[in-house]
């Protein structure tokens, strides 16, 4: 399958939406992202760090330390409160959207 | 604001955050080369820094590389820094000084209890204002007033020091609760209050100043007897130096009022409603302000006016204004050519720290070029447009802080000068307020836009070389020299003027006799009898040719004026005996003299006639509506307002009630100091009552050139030091171009030009600048001179003698500054030159 560019200021919406079902480390959260796409999201995994200070600075997102699997000290990151607002108005912004472009394409 | 919070937490610890980023990217890194995927992490650096970004920092970070920087380059050229900051310092420091004067005179409180709540009052009516109120109406005041929390009083009068021959003191008589009630500490001894008034011993308070001056500091003098006027006093305290009231003229000594009449023999200050010499001030009550003051006083000025209708005006008022300011911006009151000149002042000022400017602006332009090739790799590097010039900007703001530092420094004893100039008391003491910081702040900003804007805009186009800026930088330079130059020309020659002037009367070998019988309380009769005795002992003196009596001396400071609506004319006007003519040599240009005893006549001065009846004769015509009938024109003579070339002159004959505070001026034949002492001793011996003033108007003439004389001399410092700083700047444009053009020239001197076309070919591209700069120059000069206009003596204010002269100098200067490195082209050798191709 081709890779495509993911729309910009997406990639905020998806950690958060990641970030729902539980904290997770950076790695795992790119991993998590990768496997859902199913490949297709082209996304270099380094963007993935810029987004998360962001996202911390914001306050939707809050880091904790812990352990990884293989032992070593990584960085947990999880969903706040607030964080849990955004994303509800992130979907519903996105889905608003979404439909509206849809209508135009089906219709036009 | 919690979001501040955490930016501010991540700013804290940010090397401790970049170090967990790291150790982060690193672990994910890891990961995915163990789970065998395909590295697209992406350029770690970059991601560093936007991770970095993220957090809103940027433009401190990149400020404190800028400034870094800035210092690193600074360092590294100490010769431009140095001379850099030096310039910039000399600008910036005299417009702080003269900030520095106007911030104290307008802003900065005398120090005295809650200044706030002190007003000073002044006398208006319908017809009239005075600055002066009667004793017994202050005493009214004070006793039937509830108004005001307190009521002070203050009046100087002239009081001679000493047993026998005695100086001239400067003396405030004022009233009990005026210490008490300003707050004032002694620094030895007691101050006046109520309870010395209450008690008819005769006190005296010295000053600070005049203790250390005149007493040496001696812890003595307090219990002392000191002889004021002849009389004994005892010296009850000294007061602490930095209490200077609520006037800022210099006090030497304070007495009560309330002794007026023991040290001023037959006064009747105390008793007399049509004196007008008290300076009323009240402290108002908390929560009034002063219009409601105002209101609350009218009654009592309406019950006065009853009593005392000649004294106290219909419809008079007591006007309360600030008490407790210098120079409180009191718009109504102030004059607009106070005004006008007080902004020119400031004008000259910014001028030098244009001329500094431009000059620095340069200098930054010729560094901005050769640091060519430094940009370029930083542009190479990645820095966009905007970030190389905000650096550069930063440097300059590096320079314009540290001269504004170096500024204040060289502001304080600019100031200190300013202020001995002056002749101000301790009250003008350097302290750095608020303001003084923010007017530095400001005038730094400005001083950086000016110079350092257009170099580092331009540093990031290509640059050829950097003409056309360079040539509008010599040009502003040249154009604010021109006009400090102009300036000061037009008062060195307006000094020149007023010294070799003919003021139209005699005064070189005159001298003026002052008895003020009038605040001794000599009725017209008494007084009328001493003059007679006096006069006819004057005339047996040998070297004596002539006496005259009149109410406004020459020079003087007392005057009185006439003006009609239109203000068409400023008359200075004085009551005369008819020998006043003859003893002054003003000619009488038509008509007569004066009849002895003549009462409705009146002489006018040629200009006025002119103006008042154009084209007639004015001789019998009456000046004003069945009033005095003109009987003669006299020639110009600028007695009293000898600098304003617009004034004329009027005449009235002197009156019986003028007789108590005439004034006789002699006129010598010998040399007026031979017979000084003599004639002194004459008038003292005269009536043992009176303190006479003796002195000669050549002396007083002098004492009122000075003030212009001062001013002068410092528009010519600055005038000076601007035209040295354009030609130090033409000095280096010209190095510059030299430097820029040396293979050109090498080419011309090989292919056989003469040495006088390659000067020719330096010096062409500064003629236009120059003259451009002139002429704006003189512009702005003739425009800003018309404010001058007063104080000129009779100067034009376009007199082309000064504008010439500044000019001439001017280009002199800047010749000899271009034609040092315009030789040093000569010497370029063609063939090094060729060589280096």
């Amino acid at each position: 399958m081709a890779k495509n560019e993911m729309p910009p200021g997406s990639l905020a919406m998806l950690v958060l939406r990641v970030l729902e079902g539980g904290p997770l480390h950076g790695y795992a959260i790119a991993r998590r992202i990768h496997k859902l796409s199913r490949d297709v999201l082209a996304v270099e995994e380094g963007s993935l760090y810029p987004a998360l200070q962001r996202l911390l600075r914001q306050g939707w997102v809050a880091a904790q330390w812990g352990t990884s699997e293989t032992g070593r000290r990584v960085r947990h990151y999880r969903l706040t409160a607030a964080g849990r607002k955004q994303l509800a108005q992130e979907l519903e912004d996105f889905e608003r959207i979404t439909r509206a472009l849809q209508a135009v394409l089906r219709t036009a | 604001m919690i979001e501040l919070l955490r930016r501010l937490r991540y700013l804290v610890t940010r090397r401790r955050q970049e170090r967990e980023l790291e150790d982060e990217m690193e672990f994910h890194r890891e990961m995915m080369a163990r789970e065998g995927r395909a590295a697209s992490f992406g350029n770690t650096l970059r991601l560093r820094e936007d991770s970095r970004d993220a957090w809103g920092w940027l433009w401190l970070e990149q400020l404190a590389q800028d400034l870094a920087y800035g210092v690193r380059v600074l360092r590294r050229t100490p010769v431009f820094t140095i001379s850099a900051v030096l310039i910039l310092a000399l600008g910036i420091g005299v417009n702080l000084a003269a900030f520095h004067v106007f911030n104290v005179a307008v802003f900065r409180p005398l120090p005295v209890r809650d200044p706030d709540t002190i007003v000073r009052f002044i006398r208006q009516s319908p017809q009239m204002f005075s600055d002066g109120v009667s004793y017994p109406v202050l005493a009214y005041v004070e006793e039937h007033s509830s108004a005001l929390a307190a009521v002070l009083g203050s009046t100087s009068l002239s009081v001679v020091f000493g047993r026998e021959s005695g100086e001239e003191v400067r003396v405030k008589f004022v009233t009990a609760n005026y210490f008490h009630e300003l707050g004032a500490v002694p620094a030895r001894g007691r101050l006046l209050d109520e309870s010395t008034a209450a008690g008819n011993d005769p006190v005296v308070v010295l000053s600070h100043g005049f203790w250390q001056r005149k007493l040496g500091g001696d812890s003595s003098s307090v219990s002392a007897t000191v002889y004021l006027n002849r009389k004994p006093a005892t010296v009850i305290g000294v007061v602490s130096e930095e209490f200077i009231g609520l006037d800022p003229s210099p006090t030497d000594l304070w007495l009560l009022v309330r002794q007026v009449p023991y040290f001023v023999e037959g006064s009747t200050l105390l008793t007399d409603f049509h004196a007008g010499s008290m300076t009323l001030y009240g402290r108002m009550k908390p929560g009034m302000s002063p219009q409601a003051t105002e209101e609350a006083l009218l009654p009592l000025m309406q019950e006065l006016h009853r009593q005392q209708p000649d004294a106290v005006l219909e419809g008079e008022k007591l006007a309360a204004h600030p008490g407790a300011y210098l120079a409180a911006l009191d718009l109504d009151r102030a004059r607009p050519e106070e005004m006008a000149l007080a902004a020119m002042a400031g004008l000259l000022m910014l001028l030098i720290l244009g001329v500094a400017c431009a000059n620095l602006g340069n200098l930054q332009m010729a560094r901005t070029v050769a640091r060519e090739r430094e940009i370029a790799i930083r542009s190479a590097l990645g820095a966009g447009g905007a970030r190389i010039t905000r650096q550069l900007f930063t440097e300059s703001l590096l320079l314009a802080a540290m001269g504004t530092l170096v500024g204040m420094a060289l502001s304080a004893t600019g100031f200190r000068v300013l202020v001995t100039m002056i002749d101000a008391s301790g009250f003008f003491l350097f302290a750095l307020d608020y303001r003084v910081f923010l007017f530095a702040f400001a005038i730094a900003f400005l001083a950086t836009l000016l110079f350092g804007l257009a170099p580092a805009v331009r540093a990031t186009r290509p640059i050829r070389s950097f003409r056309r800026p360079g040539r509008v930088f010599i040009a502003a330079q040249i154009a604010a020299s021109c006009v400090l130059l102009i300036v000061a020309g037009l008062l060195i020659r307006s000094m020149q003027q007023a010294l070799g002037q003919n003021l139209g009367f005699e005064f070189d070998r005159v001298i003026a006799i002052d008895p003020r019988m009038d605040s001794h309380g000599f009725q017209p009769a008494e007084a009328s009898a001493y003059w007679d005795s006096l006069r006819a002992q004057l005339q047996s003196v040998p070297g004596v040719e002539s006496t005259a009596l009149c109410t406004y001396a020459p020079f003087g400071t007392r005057t009185s004026i006439y003006t009609n609506r239109e203000r068409t004319y400023t008359a200075y006007s004085s009551h005369v005996d008819p020998g006043y003519f003859f003893t002054l040599a003003i000619p009488l240009l038509s008509g007569r003299n004066f009849a002895p005893g003549e009462k409705n006549a009146v002489i006018v001065g040629e200009k006025l006639a002119r103006i008042r009846w154009p084209g007639e004769n004015p001789l019998g015509k009456p000046w004003s509506k069945g009033g005095p009938v003109v009987v003669g024109v006299a020639a110009p003579a600028r007695t009293v307002g000898a600098s304003d070339a617009e004034s004329t002159e009027i005449y009235f004959p002197l009156r019986a009630s003028d007789q108590s505070n005439g004034i006789l001026l002699v006129r010598t034949a010998v040399p007026p100091e031979t017979v000084l002492p003599q004639i002194r001793a004459l008038v003292e011996s005269q009536d043992r009552r009176l303190i006479p003033s003796v002195s000669l108007l050549k002396n007083d003439f002098y004492l009122r050139l000075e003030a212009s004389e001062q001013a002068a001399r410092v528009v010519s410092a600055l005038g000076i030091l601007a035209a040295l700083l354009a030609a130090a700047g033409v000095y280096g444009q010209v190095c510059y171009s030299v430097a820029q053009r040396q293979k050109e020239i090498g080419v011309r001197v090989a292919l056989g030009a003469r040495p006088s076309n390659v000067v020719g070919l330096v010096l062409r591209q500064f003629y236009g600048p120059f003259g451009v700069g002139a002429l704006i120059g003189i512009g702005i000069a003739a425009g800003v001179s018309v404010v001058l206009r007063r104080e000129l003596y009779g100067l034009s204010h376009l007199d082309p003698a000064s504008y010439a002269g500044a000019v001439g100098l001017l280009l002199v200067l800047a010749v000899l500054a271009a034609l040092a490195p315009a030789q040093r082209a000569l010497r370029v050798d063609p063939l090094e030159v060729l060589r280096h191709e």
